[in-house]
This record gives structure tokens, C-alpha cells and sequence, in this order.
């Protein structure tokens, strides 16, 4: 009995695997068109490449899906090359180096022509092993934002900020605050003193020679550690709390993005935008951070993603849609830029670009964020600040 | 009555196992040709002790165990296996593929020749015809609808300068992509174009080829084999570097030059992981403390929900009646709510300075645990919610174990001057722990990978400062695995390594201290057996 059903029971199975395998042998018919897939990540807005893709899809009767999906770094590099990962990837430049590597990304071969409708900083920022990966839409550099009832003429220099400090102290106001701990904002403090990421030659960067050992660098982190010892600055404070004291007209300054724009001007009061002051003359070093659109190595369907880049997304119309929604800082496409340049806010973006430094492309620069977001961590320990930069630089480069 | 006693190979039973035998071997070939060697070894084991198992007499001691066994050495015992296997890898988000899948990705590669024709779908009613222009050069196409899949593929002839017609529309351009984007197209000079994007037809050539006579170098070696490649585009020859799992150009010595071509293959590295493990301090001496951290978790949520749910289920034993339910029913409440609904209300309700949980502490005990910054109270905040995920379900079996429990000990033991605490310590803890003890096993293993508690309440921040890869204070093994698994860096071999040599480690401590558990006389086992 036991041995009857043991041995049907054994058959039974074996039909089962057999039928699973046979199936998933199955070849896969050629399918009509697919959809195009655009996934963006969390900074850019959904709804403004939507609008974009309706009008292609009229034109072209190709359907269009336009996702943010969580994660969506994570996910990338895992799904694209099973063909499970979107057609366009819209993203910063900084993770260009590591999904070149990887084999992620299809590089790009402008013609001259259309390279000259770029802006040459744009497009260079997307340049990694003398291949150009993705397409540049915006131009994005830290600016210091200014609410004018509490500040009549903005600071350009530190000592004219420690003056708006103890007025507004005073009058129970806050100056300036940024999130510390957010390298982003921090590291211009420690560039203004000479530091910087990986040193470069034209836009090629060198992933061996670090500047967190530069002489001046380590004065930038004692220049913070000041601050929070007059308990100017917290380690506590978070880019959300931030943005409600400045709404609430709480706090008088704060350091923005662009895709902060648009939430700045409907907050009911005047906010004037200008550049970053500078410390003893010299400028405090912001990152430039280049938005771009990319195309997955893995898509069938490049020749379209393509089209759909150069034809409806980095266009004029294009491009003022995008910027409708979260304004993209200084647009990377000339003749667009040329529209909106007499707006002062873009013009200021553009005049702080010079003292800006570019965030470098290569992979490495994952590690070196890695590296920076525990040094804003020891700020209140009581090691000298020229030793953690030093310990930075080796866990860096070991 | 008079039976013919049948041929041996026509009975019932032999037709059974030959079906089953040829269904073994066909399966198995399927296997071994789809290049699943290790599925294909563990189904021929599987499947012929299974046969021995349920068909030889001399088999059947196990008929009971084989199943159990059998998932065991699928879902236990093989995962194991490939991890120890993959910590003897370079493998890794550079490092997916193997060698030959490598050298095959890269043949397929190909580059675009110097010439660019720019083509123009002209549209004449429904007729449309293909003009391609390079320089001064133009080709005309044959005329064809678009209405049914294409008959024949397009012929070029020269000519066509002077023919003027408008472009189709992207729709148009679009259905022709679909139905002739595929099909090459032959130039009257023969070369071969293939449509690159909406505007031009190129020469595309394979980027790589194979050796096919091999090739000699400087000292005399004659290289021959199916991995160097010839770069059609630089004239380089290829070679795998074994030690970087990247291929690269050789010189004429067979030296390694040249830049390392991107993906990465898979090799083996033996112990280079592990000795990366002990030779970076910023990643052995995490390593130590998660699993410092991964058992004290396991072990102080073990202890703790052991002893709330004992005494719990002791203090509403006292209330007899309704009452008593109704304490219990609200004390097994937090298990009746999904782990990570409550693990999820718990972080809102802590948030330092806005959870209602944190802001009602500062009132009563002028402390809230500031658990996003410090260390030690992220650890506090979720030992707690481990004790109180864990311990309905101690009070549920201790309930049953304790209604058990004869009277008549604690009526001597009261008798004899003993009061509740010590009734309590002498007599419930000892008489309940042995019949709870597989419990707790499972509840001590479960702790010891309650990945999602950590997971879900705060990712293991806040951060250790001198961690490379990045590491958590709170992180427990499995955390801090997957971390480095699968955050950006996506190094599997390295993460493999870790989890080996953690399991290893957590493994003997845990035993070691089940050991030394069983052994004590007043709560262990030798004492009431």
C-alpha cells in the first residue's frame, strides 16, 4: 500500500517538474509595441514627463509609462539587465560612473551640431572613459534663499552674516541653518577652505588623488564645529524642520536647491535668491549636480527612447514643462536657457556656477558620500579635525 | 487453482519505475543542458534515494524521514552551500556573469561603422518608398504598403536626388520601425546597413570577434583557446585577467594592458574575501560588534519576553473567572496585530519630541529615548519591541503548561513557609521552562534573525562612524548583510564571506551556551528527569 502510493506519489511529482520545465521553455512570441518605460528618480515630478510623454504618445501611438518607483537606484542596476528595468532612466549625474561600469548605460554619440546646443559644463559632467552616457536637462547649484521682511540686504560675506546673526538673535529670529549632516551642504564649507572631492583634470576625475588633505581643509571643519559650539548650528537639524521655520518666518535664510523654487515662491512673503556668501574672501564651494536623462543598455527599444529625448523632452517646449513643475535650475539646453535667462533666479544659479565645483562622475563617489556622512558625525567628538578629514581620505582611497 | 507466473519485465510495477527512471534521465539531461549542473546533481540524488526510499525494502526504515530530510538539503542545506561557495568569489554587481556567458555577451557587441546614411520614409498616398542620402550619394527603395508584414525586404537602387515627396509621420515611422526596423538592407555597392535610429542606417559590425588561427606571441607561446578576443575596432587582442575578472588588452607578451573592459566575469578567489574581512579594521571591527549586538538581541529578548509572559500568565491565573479571560484577552492582543503594523506605530509613537509615546515619557519620567541619535537607546527602544512582539506567545504555552501544574507543590511549599516570589522562582520557572524549552529554541533563533523589527523600525541606525562598507549600531547579521548586499555597492561575494563567517561564530556561541543551559541543575533538564 505504503509502496504503491510512495511510488504514485513520486510519478506525480515527476509530472509536475516536467510540466514546469516544459514551459518555461516556451518561446516568447514577438510582441506588438511596448510601451515606453521612464522611470525617475524621487527628486523630479511624475506628472511633468507624463504631459510630456501624452504628447508623444498622440503623435506616435506609442504608449508611454512614467514611474517613480521607491528604491528606484536599487532597483535599477538589479532590474535592467533581466528586462525588467525602464527604457529612460531620469537621474543625477553622480551615479553615471558606477552604471557605465556596470554595463547599464548606452552611451551617446552627439553630433557636433547637436553638442553645440548644449551647455559645454552640461554636457561634459556626463563624460566618463571618453564616452558620453545620457542626455543633460538641468543645471542645479546650491543658492542662499533670503526671506526680505526679516533681511533687507543679503549677506555676502561672513562677517555680514554674523551681523544678521545677532540682529536676529535678538529679535527671536533664526539666521541661517542647513542639515549638517547632509555632505551636500556641508562639504562647500570645508571646499571654501580649499578641500575638495577627487582632483581632476579637464572632466576627467582621478579616483587615487583625494583633497581632504589639502592645508586649509581641515579649517572647514573647524569652522562648523564653531558654529555648533555657539550653538549657531545642530547636528539635529532636518531639511523638513528647516523648510517650516522658513515658511513660518522663523528662520531668515536657508540654503536651497532648485527644485526648492517653485515651494519658495508660494509661500505668501517675498524671498529674494542670491549666491553664496563668501568666508575671508573666499566663495563657499557649492557641487553642481546635473540632471540628465539615460538610456538603459538593456532596452529594446533605444532607437525610440532616443527619439523621445531629443524630440520632446530636451526641447524648448519640452523643457518649460519640466520646468513648470520643479524648476530645473539652469536648463542645459541652450536654446531654452536663452528663453529664460532674464529670470534673476536662473541668473543667479548661472553666476554661482563659477564658483561651483562639479560632483565628480566616477564610481568612487558613492564611497566618498559614504566617507563624508560619518565626518559630519564626529563634528562634536573630540578628535582634531585634521585627523578625521586624514581617516576620511585613507577609508576613501584603501 | 493454477497461476502462470509472469514475465519478470511485464509486471505492473516494473512498467512504473521504467517510466520513472526514463523521466529521471530525461529530466536530468534537460538540466545538465540548460547548464544547471548543481540542480541537476541534487535532483539525481534526490530522485534516486527517493526510488531506494519508497521502492527497495532495504530502504523503507526511511520512509517517514525522507521528506523532511529532503527539504532540509534543498531550502537549508544548499543555500548554505552556495553562499560558502559565493564567498569564494569575486561575485558582485561588476561581477555577474561567468567567463564563457561573458565572452558571449561580448561578442554580441557590436560598433557603428564611419558612415551614417540618413534616411527618409517619403510618403505618397499609401505607398511609401525609402530614401537614404550620404553626402552626395542617394538610394531609392522600391515602393511598399505598410498594410501586411513585409513580403520582401527593401532593395536600394541609386538615384532618387530629384524626387521630392513629404515625410511620413511619426506614427507612420513608428509602424515602419516594427515592420521593416529588423530587416538589413543591402546597398547596390553589397555592403549590409542596418537602421540605427529614427534618422540614419549604418554599417553595424561585431565589436569582437574569436581567434580563429590563434595567435603567437613574443616568447614563442601559440595562444589558441575560446576565450581571447580580437577588437575589430582597435585591432587589440583580448584575454581574461584572471586575477581582476576583467578582460584586457595583452601586449605581444601576453602581459595585461590596456584599460579593463566592462562587465566583470566571475572568478575564483579562495579566502581573499575573508582575508579583506580581517584585514580592513573598518569592517572586522563592525562585524564584531553586530554580532555582539545579534546576540545580546537574541538573548535579552529571549530572557525578557520569557520571563514577562511567565508572569503575566501567572498573574491572570490568580483572577479566576470572566476577569481572568478578559486579562488575558487583552494581554495576547499585541500578538493578534500584524509584527509590522506594530513595529511601524511603535516608530511613530517614539519619534523623539512628536510621538505621543515619547512626548507622555517626557512628561511622566522627564526621559525619551532619542533613539535616532543614540546608540544605546535605539538598542533599548527595540529590545523593548521585541519583548513585547514575543511574549503573547510565551503566556499562551505558559498558560497551558501552568494549568498542568499540580496544586499540591504549592500548597506543600506554602505549607512549608515559602512565599509567592519564591513559589514563583522555585517552582514556575523550573517546571515551566523544560516544556517550553523547544519553544524558546525557536523563539531564540527567531530573534537571532528578526531582520524585520530592524528593518522596519530604523534601519539599524544610527550609523557606526568608523564602518566601511556603511553598518549600523542596531543592525543585527542579517541587516548588516543585506546592507552590504544590496545598498549601492552590491558586493554579494563580500556579503556571502560575512554571513559564513558570522553563522559560523553565532552558531558556536549559541550552542555553547544551550550546552551550558541544559547543564544547570535548578532550571535544567537533569534535575526533573
Amino acid at each position: 500500500m505504503t509502496l504503491k502510493g510512495g511510488v504514485l506519489g513520486l510519478l506525480a511529482y515527476v509530472c509536475g517538474l516536467v510540466l514546469i520545465i516544459s514551459t518555461s521553455f516556451a518561446v516568447n512570441a514577438k510582441n506588438p509595441p511596448q510601451p515606453l518605460v521612464i522611470w525617475l528618480s524621487n527628486e523630479f515630478s511624475v506628472e511633468a514627463v507624463s504631459a510630456i510623454a501624452k504628447r508623444f504618445t498622440q503623435s506616435s501611438a506609442i504608449p508611454v509609462r512614467v514611474e517613480s518607483p521607491p528604491f528606484a537606484h536599487a532597483k535599477f542596476p538589479l532590474f535592467a539587465p533581466n528586462g525588467n528595468g525602464p527604457d529612460i532612466f531620469i537621474d543625477y549625474h553622480h551615479r553615471l560612473g558606477r552604471w557605465a561600469n556596470q554595463g547599464l548605460l548606452a552611451s551617446v554619440d552627439y553630433l557636433p551640431t547637436s553638442m553645440a546646443q548644449y551647455v559645454p559644463l552640461a554636457v561634459n559632467s556626463l563624460k566618463y572613459q571618453d564616452q558620453y552616457y545620457g542626455y543633460p536637462l538641468g543645471i542645479e547649484v546650491l543658492s542662499l534663499a533670503y526671506n526680505k521682511n526679516l533681511v533687507a540686504n543679503p549677506p555676502t560675506n561672513w562677517y555680514q552674516m554674523q551681523y544678521w546673526q545677532k540682529i536676529l538673535m535678538r529679535q527671536g529670529f533664526q539666521s541661517l541653518v542647513w542639515p549638517v549632516e547632509q555632505t551636500f551642504y556641508s562639504f562647500p564649507f570645508v571646499a571654501a577652505f580649499g578641500g575638495y572631492s577627487f582632483a581632476h583634470s579637464g572632466f576627467a576625475f582621478d579616483a587615487k588623488r583625494l583633497g581632504l588633505s589639502e592645508p586649509g581643509a581641515s579649517r572647514g571643519i573647524d569652522f562648523l564645529r564653531a558654529l555648533i559650539a555657539q550653538n549657531w548650528l545642530s547636528l539635529k537639524a532636518n531639511p523638513a524642520q528647516i523648510m517650516k521655520d522658513f515658511s513660518q518666518q522663523q528662520l531668515a535664510m536657508m540654503l536651497v536647491l532648485p527644485r526648492h523654487w517653485h515651494d519658495l515662491k508660494k509661500l505668501g512673503f517675498s524671498v529674494g535668491l542670491t549666491s553664496l556668501p563668501s568666508i575671508e574672501n573666499k566663495p563657499l564651494r557649492s557641487f553642481i549636480n546635473v540632471s540628465a536623462a539615460y538610456i538603459n543598455q538593456h532596452s529594446q527599444q533605444q532607437d525610440i527612447a532616443a527619439f523621445f529625448i531629443e524630440n520632446y523632452l530636451t526641447t524648448e517646449t519640452g523643457l518649460a514643462t519640466l520646468d513648470k513643475h520643479v524648476a530645473l535650475g539652469v536648463p542645459a539646453y541652450i536654446p531654452y536657457l536663452n528663453r529664460v535667462a532674464s529670470n534673476p533666479w536662473v541668473q543667479t544659479s548661472f553666476a554661482s556656477l563659477r564658483d561651483a565645483q562639479l560632483t565628480p562622475n566616477i564610481p568612487e563617489i558613492g564611497r566618498f558620500f559614504d566617507v563624508m556622512s560619518m565626518v559630519w558625525r564626529q563634528l562634536p567628538s573630540d578628535k582634531s579635525s585634521t585627523l578625521i578629514l586624514q581617516q576620511a581620505q585613507q577609508r576613501v582611497v584603501q | 487453482m493454477k497461476r502462470i507466473a509472469p514475465l519478470p519485465y511485464l509486471t505492473w510495477r516494473f512498467g512504473v519505475n521504467l517510466i520513472l527512471v526514463i523521466a529521471l534521465l530525461v529530466l536530468f539531461g534537460v538540466l545538465v543542458w540548460s547548464q544547471e549542473y548543481v540542480f541537476a546533481l541534487v535532483w539525481l540524488v534526490l530522485s534516486v534515494s527517493a526510488i531506494w526510499v519508497y521502492g527497495v525494502k532495504s530502504g523503507q526504515a526511511y520512509r517517514m524521514l525522507f521528506p523532511a530530510l529532503a527539504l532540509i538539503a534543498c531550502f537549508a542545506l544548499l543555500p548554505l552551500l552556495f553562499t560558502v561557495f559565493i564567498s569564494t568569489t569575486n561575485y558582485s554587481s561588476s561581477h555577474l556573469r561567468s567567463l564563457n556567458s561573458t565572452v558571449e555577451q561580448l561578442l554580441q557587441r557590436t560598433f557603428i561603422g564611419e558612415h551614417r546614411y540618413q534616411y527618409q520614409l517619403l510618403v505618397d498616398g499609401d505607398i511609401f518608398r525609402l530614401k537614404l542620402r550620404y553626402e552626395d550619394r542617394t538610394y531609392l527603395s522600391q515602393s511598399f504598403a505598410m498594410k501586411a508584414a513585409p513580403s520582401e525586404s527593401l532593395r536600394l537602387a541609386a538615384g532618387g536626388a530629384n524626387l521630392f515627396l513629404p515625410e511620413a509621420e511619426l506614427e507612420q515611422q513608428v509602424l515602419f520601425r516594427q515592420m521593416y526596423g529588423d530587416l538589413p538592407l543591402q546597398l547596390p555597392s553589397g555592403s549590409v546597413l542596418t537602421r540605427i535610429d529614427f534618422k540614419h542606417y549604418a554599417q553595424v559590425l561585431p565589436k569582437y570577434r574569436l581567434l580563429d588561427q590563434g595567435l603567437m606571441l613574443s616568447n614563442g607561446q601559440l595562444v589558441n583557446d575560446a576565450v581571447t578576443l580580437f577588437d575589430n575596432q582597435t585591432a587589440h587582442y583580448l584575454r581574461p585577467n584572471l586575477q581582476t575578472g576583467f578582460f584586457q588588452a595583452i601586449d605581444g607578451e601576453g602581459k595585461f594592458i590596456g584599460p579593463q573592459v566592462n562587465p566583470g566575469f566571475v572568478v575564483w578567489q579562495g579566502g581573499e574575501q575573508y582575508q579583506t574581512i580581517f584585514a580592513q579594521q573598518s569592517l572586522w571591527l563592525p562585524l564584531l560588534r553586530v554580532l555582539f549586538w545579534t546576540l545580546l538581541f537574541a538573548v535579552v529578548s529571549l530572557l525578557g519576553s520569557f520571563m514577562l509572559g511567565l508572569l503575566l500568565a501567572q498573574l491572570t491565573l490568580l483572577q479566576r473567572g470572566w476577569k481572568g479571560f478578559a486579562y488575558r484577552l487583552v494581554l495576547l492582543l499585541p500578538w493578534a496585530i500584524p509584527s509590522f503594523i506594530t513595529i511601524l506605530s511603535f516608530k511613530v509613537l517614539l519619534m523623539p519630541e512628536s510621538g505621543e509615546l515619547a512626548i507622555l515619557l517626557n512628561h511622566l519620567v522627564h526621559f525619551a529615548p532619542d533613539w535616532l541619535n543614540q546608540p544605546s537607546s535605539a538598542r533599548l527602544v527595540l529590545l523593548g519591541i521585541s519583548i513585547w512582539l514575543g511574549y503573547p506567545y510565551v503566556m499562551l504555552l505558559a498558560l497551558a503548561c501552568l494549568r498542568r501544574l499540580p496544586n499540591d507543590y504549592y500548597e506543600s511549599a506554602a505549607l512549608s513557609g515559602y512565599g509567592p516570589v519564591r513559589r514563583f522562582y522555585y517552582l514556575t520557572i523550573p517546571l515551566t521552562f523544560k516544556p517550553l524549552k523547544p519553544v524558546l529554541l525557536a523563539l531564540f533563533a527567531f530573534n537571532l534573525h528578526n531582520f524585520s523589527l530592524v528593518y522596519l523600525f530604523n534601519q539599524g541606525m544610527p550609523v557606526m562612524a568608523d564602518a566601511l562598507p556603511l553598518a549600523g549600531h542596531t543592525q543585527l547579521l542579517l541587516n548588516y548583510v543585506y546592507s552590504i548586499g544590496f545598498s549601492e555597492q552590491q558586493n554579494f561575494a563580500l556579503a556571502s564571506a560575512i554571513t559564513t563567517f558570522g553563522l559560523c561564530l553565532l552558531g558556536a556561541i549559541a550552542y555553547g551556551a544551550w550546552r551550558w543551559l541544559g547543564k544547570d541543575p535548578a532550571w535544567g533538564s537533569q534535575a526533573y528527569e
